[in-house]
Order: structure tokens, then sequence, then C-alpha cells
């Protein structure tokens, strides 16, 4: 990926302009529903396109979630009752090289999550769960005189249990331990990503799977897949670069289990979906930002009672 | 190279066996549910504007996916109230209450039903009897 943005922007004059728009457009709010039932939290964690221009770069991200959520009573099964849940996560990340070959990334997200079942909210606010990512420059053909230009990159990391989980709660009685801020469990993640270019015109395919282990309670979310795909175009005019870009991304998250020791799956909970995705990222010298809306164009969620709702994704970059 | 590809595609393999996921199969069996009333007592008397307080403790030897509270009339099977709670666990001390505001003398049934995961469509039921006069 390095060598799409080898020659870059100057002028860093704009920099405060693009944290005001990316602070209004993390503020913009959509229609915030819910979910109520276990294991909705497709929870998505993926690089995506990476400025390759400076090596390290530290970053804020701002992601909104919301889904809704309707729960068949036990004792009326034709009595359904509504929940939401929305989540807003602010992150910070950054990305640091160890020679020429291999990438450190960290990540530390706070969280504050609202959700309501039976119109009582409920909020949960608190720093979530740190991750680290080591990836390997599998290969890279960026030579000037490439026509096809290409990065491979993969590798693997682990989500420490950093966050607040208080245990299986009330609120994890009735269903909704995605309020917690933390998941209490050590994760492990693989991830590969690719990028090919021809002149300006390029493909990013990125994957990543999340081997989820059991808390300290044996409540254990589901491992979870996230895939994308993104076509992207590389414009630049004076000391602006922009990268419009549009694609798919798939999610797939398997059942939970309420307790793993005993193997209580959660059969209410999991499922898959697939986002329609665009966005665009801005770079000016050593600063970059970043938004990206997706909406989900098919889903299937806790056998179709949890509805994902449209998700927004803003960042801003430092690169040094 | 190749040997990245192939370890992408051991993971991959290894990821699908991960993908595999175990289930308690444990036969449903609805006699292996308790429920120990606290309150109220087989027999207990309440009058009308009574605050009637529902306390058990359930119990399974697997997970019990809810418990549901019905407080029926006898005489006329008529239900004057319900609630219920989800859970995710194989004990749950459950608790309601009710304020009595039945006008007429009758004996009320206190059912307590425990829906277990695995057959959530059939509840266990327990359940006691009391009085209520106005």
């Amino acid at each position: 990926m390095a060598v799409l943005f080898n020659t870059f922007i100057q002028n860093t004059k704009h920099m405060k302009f693009l944290i005001l728009i990316t602070a209004f457009i993390a503020g913009l709010g959509y229609n915030a529903r819910a979910c109520e039932l276990c294991g909705c939290s497709a929870s998505s964690q993926y690089l995506g396109i990476l400025p390759e221009f400076y090596k390290q770069f530290i970053g804020v991200q701002y992601q909104y979630t919301s889904f809704t959520a309707k729960q068949p009573s036990l004792m009326d099964p034709s009595d359904n009752e509504s929940a939401y849940e929305f989540n807003s996560t602010y992150q910070v990340w950054g990305r640091y090289y160890i020679g020429n070959k291999v990438q450190l990334f960290g990540f530390l997200p706070y969280h504050m999550n609202t959700g309501a079942d039976g119109g009582t909210a409920i909020k949960t606010n608190g720093i979530g769960d740190a991750s680290v990512l080591g990836n390997i420059v599998v290969f890279r053909r960026d030579a000037d005189t490439a026509v096809w230009k290409q990065t491979l990159l993969a590798g693997g990391g682990v989500k420490l249990p950093t966050g607040k989980y208080t245990g299986v709660t009330t609120l994890d009685e009735q269903g909704l331990p995605n309020v917690q801020a933390g998941t209490g469990s050590w994760d492990f993640i693989v991830n590969a990503n690719y990028t090919i270019r021809y002149q300006k015109v390029g493909l990013n395919a990125d994957a990543s799977y999340t081997m989820t282990t059991a808390n300290k309670v044996d409540y254990k979310y589901g491992n979870r897949l996230n895939t994308g795909l993104l076509a992207f175009y590389w414009w630049q005019k004076n000391n602006v670069s922009l990268l419009p870009q549009a694609g798919v991304r798939y999610e797939y998250t398997l059942h939970d289990y309420d307790n793993y020791e005993h193997k209580w799956l959660n059969e209410s909970s999991g499922g898959n979906i697939v986002f329609a995705t665009a966005g665009v990222q801005a770079y000016i010298k050593r600063y970059g930002a970043k938004v990206m809306y997706s909406i989900p164009v098919s889903q299937h969620y806790a056998n179709g009672d949890v509805t994902v709702q449209p998700r927004l994704e803003t960042s801003l970059f430092f690169l040094f | 190279m190749n040997k990245y590809i192939k370890s992408l595609v051991a993971f991959a393999l290894g990821a699908c066996v991960l993908s595999c996921q175990k289930k308690d199969n444990t036969p449903v069996d609805l006699s292996k549910v308790t429920v120990a009333f606290i309150s109220p007592t087989q027999g207990q008397t309440y009058h009308q504007g009574d605050t009637i307080n529902i306390n058990t403790n359930v119990a399974y030897i697997g997970e019990i996916a809810g418990i549901g509270l019905q407080i029926i009339d006898s005489a006329t099977d008529s239900t004057l109230f319900e609630a219920d709670q989800d859970t995710h666990t194989d004990h749950f001390n459950f608790s309601s209450s009710w304020v009595d505001d039945y006008p007429t003398a009758t004996t009320l049934q206190v059912k307590i039903l425990v829906f277990v995961s695995n057959n959530t469509a059939v509840p266990a039921e327990r359940s006691v009897y009391i009085k209520t006069q106005p």
C-alpha cells in the first residue's frame, strides 16, 4: 500500500477544518435502535485501506452502531417486546513499524453504550477491551516500474479483557450483555489485508477472524469473521489527496455460549450481515481523515429478531 | 510467499473446525425442575388491597431460558396477573409482586412456569394455592 500515496500533499493549515468536519460527522445522529438479544454485537475491527507514505501513525476513530430488536415473549410468542441498543465508540489506535517488514497496531476503545428493554434505558460508559496486532508484510510490489502495485499483509493479535465486565447482571439475564464496555475474555485475532492498484484505481480486500474464549463467568461470545472488499480511486489536486472508496463488507458471527463449560449454546445470538459501504479518505501532508458509511443490504441476526442499522465511522490520523 | 499462503489455508481450515459449535444435548426432563416457594405459602389468605409478594427459588439440571408467573382465579380460570423474566442460568431467584385488587372471595392459583432451553414451547409448571377475600 505504501506506494499508493508516494507523492503527498503539502500545507497542513486545513487540519482544524478536518477536525471540525470529522467531529461534526461524528456527532450526526440518526435513528438509534437496539439489540436486546445476546451476542448481536458484530463488533467490527478491521484495517481497511491504510496510509503507507509514513510508517507510523496515531489516530482517533469514532464508530456509531445501533440495533433494533424484537424479542418474542416466552409466555406469549405472538407478543414481541421491542428493544434497542446504540453504541458510540471512540478509539485511539496507531501503527508502529519494526524494520520494514513488521507492523504493530494498538487499539484502545472507549465505549458509550445505551440499551433499552421495555422502556428503561441503561447506559454504560467506559474503557473497552484493548487489542494488539502484529502484521508481516508478506510481499510488496511497489517499484515505480511495476504496472500493478500490490501489498499483502498478514498477521494476528490478541484482544485483552481491559474493559469493565461485571459478570452476569440482571441485564444479562434479560439478554443484554452487549451494553457492557468489556467482554471479560481474551480473544485471538488473525487477519490479512491485500491491496492492488493499477495507476489511480485499486482494490483492497481484508479479512479478520476473531477466536473468542470464555470469560470468568463462562460466557463465550461467538467467533467472528469480518471481511471486506473496497474499490478506490486515488485523486490528487494541489495539496489534497482524496481516496473515494466503495465496496461491501461481510460479517459472520457464531452463536454465543451462555455457559461454555456446560455448552449452553445461545441460538438467539449470532448471524451474518452484508453491508454496502462508501466513504472517503483525505490527506494533507502528515494529516489524514476518513469517513465511511455502511448500510446493511442483507442480514440475519438472532433468528431475525435483531436488525442492524446503518453504521458510521470516522477517523483522524497523524502520520510520522 | 508460498509458506504464508499455506499458513493462511491452514488457518482457514482450522477456523472451519473451530466454527463447529457443540451444544448441550442433555434430554429435556421437566420433572427435574424444582421451584421452592418462599412466599406465598400454600393456603395463605390475603385481603383486597394486600400486596402479594411472590418469591421463589427455581432450579434445573440444565439451562433455564425463562420464568413466568401467572395468578389465576381458580373458579373462573381467568388470569389476573402475569409477569416473566428471561434467564440464562440453571438456578434463579424469581420474585415479583401483585397488589390484590380482586373483589371476589376465591382461591387463587399462583403458577410458576419454567421454560428450559431446548424446549421453550412447553414449560414446567409448579403452583401454590392461596385465598383472597374482599
